[in-house]
This record gives structure tokens, C-alpha cells and sequence, in this order.
């Protein structure tokens, strides 16, 4: 619990903090000329030091954590959006129509992924709005899968035909009842999702196709801590530590709604008399 | 051979503490047939496993277990683990659950031959064939090297009492064998499990849900409601004369012809 | 068993068809004319044209892509626009590198996932279990890549203990055998760790939560009350049947396995297919990319088959038909 709770708390407070950090007018990009290729290491008036062009890496920091939040949100939901319609439509309408969608999507899953994005990154020029559609349009695959799973196993209940016999046109069915019940692995999917579309993001940054410097992320602030590892390790510790807690809470977060979502995973030794 | 007395069982869970037995006390003698006759979450099935040391760490056993005169509940792992199977054995209701799928019935039961007796795996495999033989598997030289998925529930609960017998145990637990069975297979396994009882010498605690079938086959009954032992005797003094109002209750369901 | 082979293969082909339409229609979409590109500028315009209906680029997409997949299935993947060469030649000299490096991290993966896996579930919720959890959510969130920099940075900069980039010293051309594994082991150390630790944490959850499913199971308590001693079950019974959902992940897997490991060998600059396929998205060196995206989806549908074939092998219910009498 405490790992849930404390997530929770990490995240909520990145969440507020880069909201409010557009209202100030704190500037990313401003430069401290005397620091300029003397990378300042932690201290009081920079908490977390300036890196090679005498940026305050803090604030460098926070911005990033809004692009990755960001990032984070759009993808997946992207994805989320993309996975259900496929998902259920996949299951709803089933026969030859689910074949097909369903080998297309085990070829989709068979591409190197990350290699992919990265040749399109490389075609298409990078930018905030193009990763996000790119993650997102490459992470749908198991989105799919799993909610037309649910579809199928709720299509065989009872009051999915008890339904029907009343009369209801189709549409309805499934927009009204079938839906609800899908959220549940769905959102323990989006949020590992958000994990994985953080990391994601991250890597494009730092080889250059994602993020594009000036505007800070934590992956391009790794790249620009490159040439500076020896003299100011603390450029490439705080980015990383960063994208690591953040994705940590999403992954403990999901992992934990899953627990409480799936009485099942919980213990399989309690046997009934 | 088996003395129970004041057996509780409880459960740790996470929230709550459950209570599965609150306290039993049984006899059961050498060569005879006890039944134990409850509806689920009665206890039934929980206590059959106490007496073997099989319940999960969450459980809290009290009470005692004479086993030939010795205490067997409080006993140590390497005690437990040379009674189970040689001294009591316990046959499952689902059979096919209780065979190893990525196995062949050949390696199971030559493994639990070679465990329990010094012989070659050879000797050990002529022994299997034998039993399968004895328990009717049909084609025994040919099948003991197919997968229990390649066998009915009704053979598989067969091949469960083979593996059984093969350790020659003086006290037989069957817990609910018969209820994945349909009716006519149901017949067959309690008729050649009655054959071999005679034969082998056992001793045997028949669990069950049904109330007929333990009134026709058992010696002693006990019957139990939530935890609790309600009624306690021979079969026919309790179908003439049922105490409690739960066994009137299990008899009123008995099916009747005519 | 063949039968289930070949039906697996069939079901697959259609996929790598798909996947070199996808890879065709990719490098079509990417600006730039990749004839010139490859042109000396003085070449004249004729010329240039006269290449280019050679090499079919004036007619239509479709007849384009045939030519293409036909050029493919007779080994010519097109020319590298950096060094010329032949674009299959340039990759799979690279391959020795590359499953070398993937290899000996899946066996080392493996070996210690197993045993992980099963004493986290063995011993659940104890301290032990709990600890080894927090561990392996920490090398889930980590980026790989910054992982391997860290690492770089305690064991090559601060420890001095390991290089931090190549294969093996230019100084060891010569030297016996034993002393250049030696030095490659060298190399190795450090992206075959950063590799090992993403992998041991995404595998030993998995691992013992199907450990703990399986435990509950009622063949294991049928084990356990024939007598068996609890080593015997875990180490035969349990061990059997949790090789099923592990190797059904390893397949699903691959695809991002893969996909990591060049990122990895791009940060050491470690010679393989994944450093080359990494610099020619840079340099955009399309025909490399073409035949790297084509060759990795070749082995992760092998590597799919392969872990089908493991599957079935180790399940009976798969080839053997389930029978009553």
C-alpha cells in the first residue's frame, strides 16, 4: 500500500507542479553566461546544478516533466482510442472480420517497434504532436487484443441476449452495456501504457528524434549530459532518476489497481473446503 | 487406527479469520469404511486434509490426531512426508486435475513406485502396467505412456487409484471421488474402490456430498454443518432415526424410486 | 509434431509478406531521391534517367514493389548509400556481433529468471519475495539505455574497471584464441549486464507469479500427498509446466527484445546489426533500414517459430490429440 499511495502522491505533485509551472515565467532556455561549458554541480541557488550551457537544471527538469506527462496522456490515449474502437468492433461483429483484424494485428506485433518509430522519426520531421500520434499509433496492438477479449467472453453472458430480445438496435448494445465492462483491464493497461510511452519518448529524445533542443526532455537533457560524464555526472543522474520514478509510480500504480481490480491474481493457495 | 479429537481449523486471511472446523472428534477402525457427508464449506474436505499436513501455511490446525497411536498433527516434514502415501493417501475429486498434464501417466506412476519401494524403473513400469490392468484401463502396455488429457475423467479417477494402490497405504482418504463422474461411472469406481478395499486391506474416509451413497457403503458415518459435527453413528440407526434437522434434511433428499 | 510445424508456418508466411509491404511502402514514403543520392553529380540527366528505368523507378508502386521483393528473395537488398556495399553483405557480417551479444544474455536471462522466479513464489510475500519484486519494477522503469550509461559511468569512469565501447582490442589481432575470447569477454561485460538486468526484471515477475498459479494447482498437492519431497515438486513438476508461459512471453517478446538490444549495442558501440541499423537512421541510409527492418522481422518470426516448437514440445496437449474410450 505504501507503494501505491506513494505513487500516487509523486505523481499528483509532478502533475501539479508542471501545470503550474506555464503560469510562471520561468524560462527553460535562459542561460547563466558565466556557467557556459562549466557545469555547475548542486547547490543551493541551482538545487539540482546548471548543465554545459549554464541552464538551471531544475527548471529544465520540470518542463521535461510536462512533456513527458504530456506525452504520456496523448499517446496512450491514442492508443486507448484506437484499441477499443478496433477491439470492439473485432469481437462485436466477429467471423472473417475478426480473422482479419486479428492476423493484421499479429503482424503489427511482430515489428521491431522501437525501430520503426525511429526510421519514422527520421522520415517525418520530429515534433511534439508527431511522436505522440507515432507512439500512440504503435501501441494500440494489445489494447485491442485485450478488450476484445472482454468483448467476446461478455457477448456469451446472458444479458448481453436478454438485451437484444428486448428489441434494442445494435449500436446501442454495444455503446451502452458491453462498453463499461471493457474499462477494467483497459485502465490498468493505460497505465503501464503511460510507462511505456514515457520510456519511449525518452530514448527518441535522447538520439535526437524526439523533443528538439532548446525545449527541454528528460531524454535530450541524457543526450546533452553525453560529453560531460566524467565532469558532471549529475546530468545524466537526475534526468534518469526522474524518468525512473515516474515510470516506477505508473507501473506500481497499475499494478496495484490490478490487485484490486482482479480479486483472482490475489492468492491462488486458499483453498475452499 | 485413527482416533480424532476436538480437530479445529482455521483460516488467516487477509481481512478476516475463518473458522473451516470448529472442533470434530472421530474413530475409525482397522479394515472400516468411515463417511463423512456435508455440503460445501461444511468442513469436510479441510479436515480430510488436515490429517495428511496438507493445508497451506495460512492454516492454523489445533487438536489431535492418533494415527496408530502416534500424534501425527504436530509432526515434523520428514514424518509427514514418509506418511503421505505410504501410511495415508488421498485420492482427488478431479481427477484430470490431479495428473500432471506435461506428463505421461508411465513417468508419474513409475516415479511414485520408485519413490516408495526399492526397484528398478523396469520393475516399476511391469508393476504400473499390472495395476492399470487391475483397476480396468483397457490396453495397459499400450496407454500407460499416453497424457491424461488422452483419458476420460472416469479412467483418469481409475489411474489415480492405481497410483494409490502402488503404495500400499493402510488408510485410504477419498475425497469426493465420485463427483465429477457421471452416474454409471460413479457405479463402477465405488464398486472396484469396495473390491479393492477388501483386497488391499484398507482402512477408508469416505468424503462425499451424497448422503445415499455413503448410507449404502460406510460402516460409521459423521455428518457435518458449517464446521461442526451435527450427528454421528452407524448408517441405518441414522436413516431410521436422524437427531438433527440438517441430516432430516439431507434424507427428505435422498431420491426415492416409487 | 511436423504437421503443427508446417501449419505454423503457413500462418506465419503471410505475415512476413505484410511486414516487406510495410517496409517497401516506408522507404517509398521517405523524401529525398535515393537515385541520386547514390549519383556522382556530375553523371549527366540522361544518364540519370536511364539508370532509373533500369532499376524500374518509373513505373507504378506496385510493379515496383515486386521488383523489389523478387531482387530480395534472390539475395540483393539494394546497396548501402554510405559505403556502397551490398546492403545483405553489409548486415550480415554484422549478425556474429549481434547473436553473440543477444544469445549469451538470453541463456544468462534464463538461468537466473528460473531460479528467481521460483523462490520469489515459493516464499511469498516474505522479504525475500518483496525485495526481489522492488528490484525487478526498478529495471522495468529504467530506460535501458540510460541504465547502460550509468553503468558505464560507475564501472568504465569512476571504477575504471571496464571499457566502455568495441569488440575487442586492436592489439589482440594475433593472440590466441583463449586471449581474445578473453578480451571480447571484456567487452561484453557491461551492455551484456545492462541487457541481463532489464531482462531478469521483466521475466522474474512473470516468473513467479505463474510459479504461484501453478502451486495452487491440485496436481502439485496430489504430488505432495503421494509423499514427494517439495525439491522433487518444484524442480519437476512446477518446473515443467511453468516453462509454458514463459517461453509463450519470450515469443511475444522478441519484437522489443530486439528492438532494445540495438539501442544497447549503439550506446557501446558494440559492432553488430543493431549499431549499423541505429547510424543508418541517421545517416539515412535507406537500403540498410530496408534490410534491417525486413531481417529482424525474419528473426522475430523465427524466433516465433522456434519458441512455438519449444511450446509444443514441452506441452503433450498440443500434438497429441486428447482421446476417450
Amino acid at each position: 500500500m505504501i507503494k501505491v499511495w506513494g505513487s500516487l502522491i509523486f505523481l499528483a505533485g509532478l502533475l501539479v507542479i508542471s501545470i503550474l509551472v506555464s503560469f510562471t515565467c520561468l524560462d527553460p532556455t535562459s542561460m547563466d553566461t558565466a556557467f557556459i561549458g562549466k557545469p555547475q554541480p548542486p547547490s543551493l541557488n541551482h538545487i539540482f546544478g546548471t548543465d554545459e550551457l549554464g541552464r538551471d537544471i531544475f527548471i529544465r527538469a520540470i518542463f521535461g516533466a510536462r512533456i513527458s506527462l504530456m506525452v504520456g496522456f496523448v499517446s496512450v490515449g491514442i492508443a486507448l482510442v484506437i484499441g477499443m474502437i478496433i477491439g470492439v468492433l473485432s469481437g462485436f461483429v466477429g467471423g472473417v472480420v475478426d480473422e482479419v483484424i486479428m492476423r493484421c494485428i499479429d503482424m503489427l506485433m511482430a515489428l521491431p517497434t522501437l525501430f520503426l518509430i525511429l526510421i519514422i522519426q527520421v522520415i517525418l520531421e520530429p515534433s511534439i504532436i508527431n511522436i505522440m500520434v507515432v507512439i500512440g499509433a504503435t501501441s494500440w496492438m494489445g489494447i485491442a487484443r485485450l478488450v476484445r477479449a472482454e468483448v467476446l467472453s461478455i457477448k456469451e453472458r446472458i444479458f448481453v441476449t436478454a438485451v437484444r430480445a428486448r428489441g434494442l438496435k445494435e449500436n446501442l448494445i454495444l455503446f451502452k452495456h458491453i462498453f463499461p465492462h471493457t474499462l477494467n483491464p483497459i485502465i490498468v493497461a493505460a497505465m503501464l501504457g503511460m510507462g511505456g510511452a514515457i520510456l519511449t519518448e525518452s530514448v527518441l529524445s535522447f538520439l535526437g528524434l524526439g523533443v528538439q533542443p532548446p525545449n527541454p526532455s528528460w531524454g535530450n537533457m541524457l543526450e546533452s549530459s553525453l560529453g560531460y560524464m566524467r565532469d558532471a555526472p549529475w546530468m545524466a543522474l537526475i534526468p534518469g532518476i526522474l524518468i525512473t520514478c515516474t515510470v516506477l509510480s505508473l507501473n506500481f500504480l497499475g499494478d496495484g489497481l490490478w490487485l484490486l481490480l482482479d480479486p483472482k491474481a490475489k492468492d491462488a493457495n486458499v483453498k475452499r473446503t | 487406527m485413527l482416533s480424532v479429537r476436538d480437530l479445529k481449523i482455521t483460516f488467516d486471511g487477509e481481512h478476516s479469520t475463518v473458522e473451516a472446523v470448529k472442533g470434530i472428534s472421530y474413530d475409525l477402525e482397522k479394515g472400516k469404511t468411515l463417511g463423512i457427508v456435508g455440503e460445501s464449506g461444511s468442513g469436510k474436505t479441510v479436515s480430510g486434509m488436515a490429517l495428511m499436513g496438507l493445508l497451506p501455511p495460512t492454516a492454523q490446525v489445533k487438536g489431535q490426531v492418533l494415527f496408530n497411536n502416534e500424534n501425527i498433527l504436530g509432526a515434523d516434514k520428514k514424518r509427514l512426508q514418509r506418511l503421505r502415501g505410504a501410511e495415508i493417501a488421498l485420492i482427488f475429486q478431479n481427477p484430470l486435475a490431479a495428473l500432471n498434464p506435461v506428463f505421461s501417466i508411465a513417468n508419474q506412476m513409475i516415479e511414485t513406485i520408485c519413490w516408495h519401494h526399492n526397484v528398478t524403473k523396469k520393475e516399476a513400469r511391469e508393476q504400473a502396467v499390472a495395476l492399470l490392468d487391475r483397476v480396468k484401463i483397457t490396453d495397459p502396455h499400450r496407454r500407460i505412456d499416453d497424457y491424461p488429457h488422452q483419458f476420460s475423467l472416469g479412467m483418469c479417477q481409475r489411474i489415480m487409484i492405481a497410483m494409490t494402490l502402488s503404495m500400499k497405504p493402510a488408510l485410504l482418504i477419498a475425497d469426493e471421488p465420485t463427483a465429477s463422474l457421471d452416474v454409471t461411472t460413479q457405479k463402477e469406481i465405488l464398486e472396484l474402490m469396495d473390491e479393492l478395499k477388501e483386497e488391499y486391506q484398507m482402512s477408508m474416509i469416505f468424503i462425499s456430498h451424497d448422503l445415499g451413497v455413503v448410507l449404502e457403503r460406510c460402516d460409521d458415518v459423521v455428518v457435518m454443518y458449517l464446521g461442526s459435527i451435527v450427528e454421528q453413528g452407524k448408517p441405518h440407526d441414522i436413516f431410521k432415526n436422524p437427531q438433527d434437522s440438517y441430516t432430516k434434511k439431507l434424507i427428505d433428499a435422498i431420491p426415492k424410486i416409487g | 509434431m511436423i504437421r503443427y510445424i508446417s501449419k505454423r508456418l503457413l500462418a506465419l508466411l503471410p505475415m512476413l509478406f505484410g511486414i516487406t509491404i510495410l517496409a517497401f511502402f516506408i522507404m517509398k514514403a521517405a523524401p529525398g531521391d535515393p537515385v541520386g543520392m547514390f549519383m556522382d553529380p556530375s553523371v549527366s540527366l540522361q544518364d540519370m534517367e536511364r539508370i532509373r528505368s533500369n532499376l524500374g523507378f518509373d513505373k507504378p508502386i506496385i510493379t515496383q514493389y515486386f521488383i523489389w521483393l523478387k531482387n530480395c528473395l534472390a539475395g540483393n537488398f539494394g546497396y548501402s548509400l554510405v559505403t556502397g556495399k551490398p546492403a545483405l553483405e553489409a548486415i550480415i557480417e554484422r549478425l556474429p556481433a549481434t547473436l553473440l551479444l543477444s544469445l549469451s544474455s538470453l541463456v544468462l536471462i534464463l538461468l537466473i529468471t528460473f531460479p528467481l522466479g521460483i523462490l520469489c513464489g515459493y516464499k511469498k510475500d516474505s522479504v525475500v519475495d518483496d525485495g526481489i519484486t522492488v528490484f525487478s519494477f526498478l529495471g522495468l522503469s529504467m530506460p535501458s539505455f540510460w541504465l547502460g550509461l550509468m553503468l558505464i559511468l560507475l564501472f568504465s569512469f569512476q571504477l575504471d574497471l571496464f571499457p566502455t565501447s568495441g569488440f575487442m582490442d586492436p592489439l589482440m589481432y594475433g593472440e590466441s584464441f583463449f586471449r581474445q575470447a578473453g578480451n571480447v569477454a571484456y567487452h561484453m561485460f557491461l551492455p551484456l549486464l545492462t541487457i541481463m538486468i532489464g531482462g531478469i526484471a521483466g521475466l522474474t515477475r512473470y516468473n513467479r507469479f505463474g510459479i504461484i498459479k501453478i502451486l495452487g494447482q491440485d496436481y502439485i498437492t496430489a504430488a505432495r500427498a503421494r509423499g514427494l519431497s517439495e525439491w522433487r515438486i518444484l524442480f519437476k513438476h512446477a518446473f515443467k509446466n511453468i516453462l509454458l508461459p514463459i517461453i509463450t512471453l519470450l515469443g511475444l517478446d522478441l519484437p522489443g527484445l530486439i528492438s532494445g538490444s540495438y539501442i544497447i549495442e549503439y550506446i557501446f558501440s558494440w559492432p553488430g546489426m543493431g549499431q549499423l541499423a541505429i547510424q543508418s537512421v541517421f545517416q539515412r541510409d535507406y537500403p540498410i533500414l530496408m534490410t534491417a527492418i525486413v531481417l529482424s522481422s525474419v528473426l522475430i518470426i523465427l524466433g516465433t517459430l522456434i519458441s512455438d516448437m519449444c511450446y509444443a514440445l514441452v506441452d503433450p496437449r498440443i500434438t497429441k490429440k486428447g482421446g476417450n474410450s
